[in-house]
C-alpha cells in the first residue's frame, strides 16, 4: 500500500533515491497504484499544458514605466544626496544675500509706520540736540512775526523720538480751527492710507476722529491731522514746503 | 597583442583572485545601469508567470495587475539581495507574499477557505480503464481554469505552483510559508479536487460518462 501523500511526490520527482526506488518496486506490484500515479501524470500534464497564458504585454509596459519613474526619483535623490551640503551652502548664501538686498532696499524704500508712534504721549525726546531744537522752536514761538494770507497759528512745538529721528509735532491753528503737523526727517508711509485722487502724491487716512494727510517727499514726510475736509487738508499742506526749517518761516509764531 | 606566461605561482595566485571574485554575491557587481537592465531582462521572462499566477489567485484582471506590478517593484528594490539561483520561483514568492499579506484580506465574497488539510485524500485515478489524458483530450484551457477556480485556496497555490509554474515543493513551501509536509498533502487534495471539478465538465459536455466514474 503507498500513501496517495506519497505517490504525488513520486509522481512530482520529489522523493530521495531510496524512498523513489522503494515505490518503484511497489509500483509493479500494484496495478491500482500503478494507474493512480499514471492519472497523477496526466492530471498534472493536462493543467500544464492546457493552462491559459494570459495577454502580459501591457502589463509589462506598465511595469517598465513604473521602473523608469522609480529609476528618475532615484537619480533625483542621489544627486539630491550627493549635493546636499552645497546645496545647503547655497541656500545660505542665497538667504544671507536676500536678507541685505531686502536690508538695503528697506534703507530706500519708505518703512510703513503706524501714525499713532508718531503722535505726542508715544515718546519723548531724549538727546541734547533735540532739546536744543525744542528750546529753538519755543524761541521762534515768541521772537517771530511772520504770517501768510490765511495764517497758521503755531502754539505749541515739542519733539519726539522716532527710530532714532526726531520728529518735531507742531500744534498750529487757523481760521478753521486746530491742526497737528508732523515734520519727520526721513521718507516714511503711513500704513492704512490710500492716495488723493486728484493728487497722488498726497495720502489720505484716519487717525481716531481726525481726517490725516501725508506727503512724503525727498528725505522728508509731513503730515497733518486735523478735523476737518481731506479738501482743507490738502490746501494746507499746499502751502507748507518741504524743508522743515521753511515750514516755520510760514507758520505765524505768536 | 601581447601574451604574457604567467609561471605557476602566478598562475595560481590569479586563479585565487578569479575564486575570490567569483565568490563574491553576484549583485555587488552590478552598476546600476546593469541592475536595471539585468533585471528587465529577466523579469520580462518571468512575467507571464508572474501574472498569470497573480490571476489564478485574485481572480482578477484588476487586482491581477496591480498585484503584479506591485511585485515587479517590490522585487527591483530587493533585485540586490536576490541569491541568483532561480529568479521565477523569488519572483513567485514575491507575489505570493503579497498576496497573502494584501490582497487577500480585502477579497470580497465568501471565501473558500482552507478545508481540513488533514482530510482523507481521495484517488486521483477513476474507474475506467481509459487513460485520463484520452478522457479529458476534450477539455479546454478556460475549463481548466474554471476548474481551478473552484479549488479552494491554499490547495489552489500549491496546484497552480507546482503544476503550472513547475515549481519544487521546497520553493513552494518558502513561497507559502507552509512546510514541506502541508505543501505535499495540499497538492495531493488540490490534485484530486481538480479532477473532480474537471470530471463535472467532462460529463457537462459528453466527454465523459456519469457511469464511468461511479
Amino acid at each position: 500500500m503507498i500513501e496517495p501523500i506519497d505517490l504525488h511526490a513520486f509522481v512530482d520527482g520529489e522523493l530521495s533515491p531510496v524512498e523513489h526506488a522503494e515505490v518503484l518496486k511497489r509500483l509493479e506490484d500494484s496495478p491500482q497504484a500503478s494507474k493512480e500515479a499514471a492519472a497523477i501524470r496526466d492530471l498534472k500534464s493536462l493543467t500544464q499544458r492546457k493552462a491559459l497564458v494570459a495577454p502580459s504585454e501591457q502589463a509589462w509596459k506598465s511595469c517598465v514605466v513604473r521602473l523608469n519613474e522609480i529609476d528618475k526619483a532615484r537619480r533625483v535623490e542621489s544627486i539630491v544626496g550627493r549635493f546636499a551640503p552645497a546645496l545647503c551652502g547655497v541656500f545660505f548664501i542665497a538667504i544671507v544675500l536676500g536678507g541685505l538686498v531686502a536690508r538695503h532696499r528697506s534703507d530706500q524704500v519708505a518703512p510703513k509706520v503706524n501714525i499713532a508712534r508718531l503722535l505726542p504721549g508715544k515718546s519723548t525726546a531724549s538727546s541734547q540736540s533735540d532739546q536744543e531744537k525744542l528750546e529753538w522752536y519755543k524761541h521762534l514761538l515768541n521772537q517771530s512775526k511772520m504770517s501768510t494770507p490765511d495764517p497758521l497759528t503755531l502754539r505749541q512745538v515739542s519733539i519726539c523720538l522716532y527710530q532714532g529721528a526726531p520728529v518735531t509735532q507742531l500744534r498750529a491753528s487757523d481760521g478753521n480751527g486746530e491742526l497737528i503737523i508732523l515734520l519727520i526727517p526721513k521718507p516714511l508711509e503711513i500704513s492704512d492710507m490710500t492716495p488723493m485722487q486728484d493728487h497722488p502724491e498726497y495720502r489720505l487716512g484716519r487717525y481716531r476722529d481726525m481726517n490725516c494727510i501725508s506727503r512724503p517727499e525727498g528725505d522728508n514726510t509731513t503730515v497733518i491731522l486735523a478735523r476737518r475736509s481731506y479738501e482743507d487738508l490738502a490746501g494746507v499742506m499746499a502751502q507748507l514746503p518741504v524743508n522743515m526749517d521753511n515750514v516755520m518761516s510760514h507758520i505765524a509764531i505768536r | 597583442m601581447e601574451i604574457v606566461i604567467l609561471n605557476g605561482n602566478e598562475a595560481a595566485r590569479l586563479d585565487g583572485w578569479k575564486d575570490w571574485v567569483g565568490r563574491l554575491p553576484r549583485p555587488m557587481l552590478f552598476g546600476k545601469r546593469d541592475k536595471r537592465e539585468t533585471f528587465e531582462r529577466q523579469a520580462e521572462k518571468v512575467f507571464p508567470s508572474v501574472l498569470g499566477t497573480a490571476l489564478r489567485l485574485t481572480r482578477s484582471r484588476e487586482d491581477a495587475e496591480d498585484l503584479a506590478q506591485e511585485a515587479i517593484v517590490r522585487a527591483y528594490d530587493a533585485f540586490e539581495r536576490f541569491d541568483g539561483s532561480n529568479f521565477k520561483a523569488w519572483m513567485l514568492r514575491i507575489v505570493t507574499n503579497l498576496y497573502i499579506n494584501k490582497y487577500r484580506q480585502r477579497q470580497r465574497g465568501p471565501q473558500l477557505g482552507s478545508l481540513e488539510e488533514d482530510g482523507a485524500i481521495e484517488p486521483v485515478s477513476l474507474e475506467s480503464e481509459l487513460p485520463d489524458r484520452l478522457l479529458f483530450d476534450n477539455v479546454v484551457g478556460t475549463e481548466i481554469e474554471e476548474a481551478l477556480g473552484k479549488v479552494p485556496e491554499d490547495f489552489r497555490m500549491a496546484v497552480i505552483l507546482s503544476d503550472i509554474e513547475g515549481l519544487s515543493y521546497q520553493e513552494i513551501a518558502d513561497a507559502t510559508h507552509v512546510p514541506i509536509g502541508t505543501v505535499r498533502s495540499r497538492l495531493a487534495r488540490g490534485r484530486s479536487m481538480l479532477r473532480r471539478a474537471l470530471e463535472a465538465y467532462a460529463i457537462k459536455e459528453g466527454y465523459l460518462r456519469k457511469d464511468a466514474v461511479e
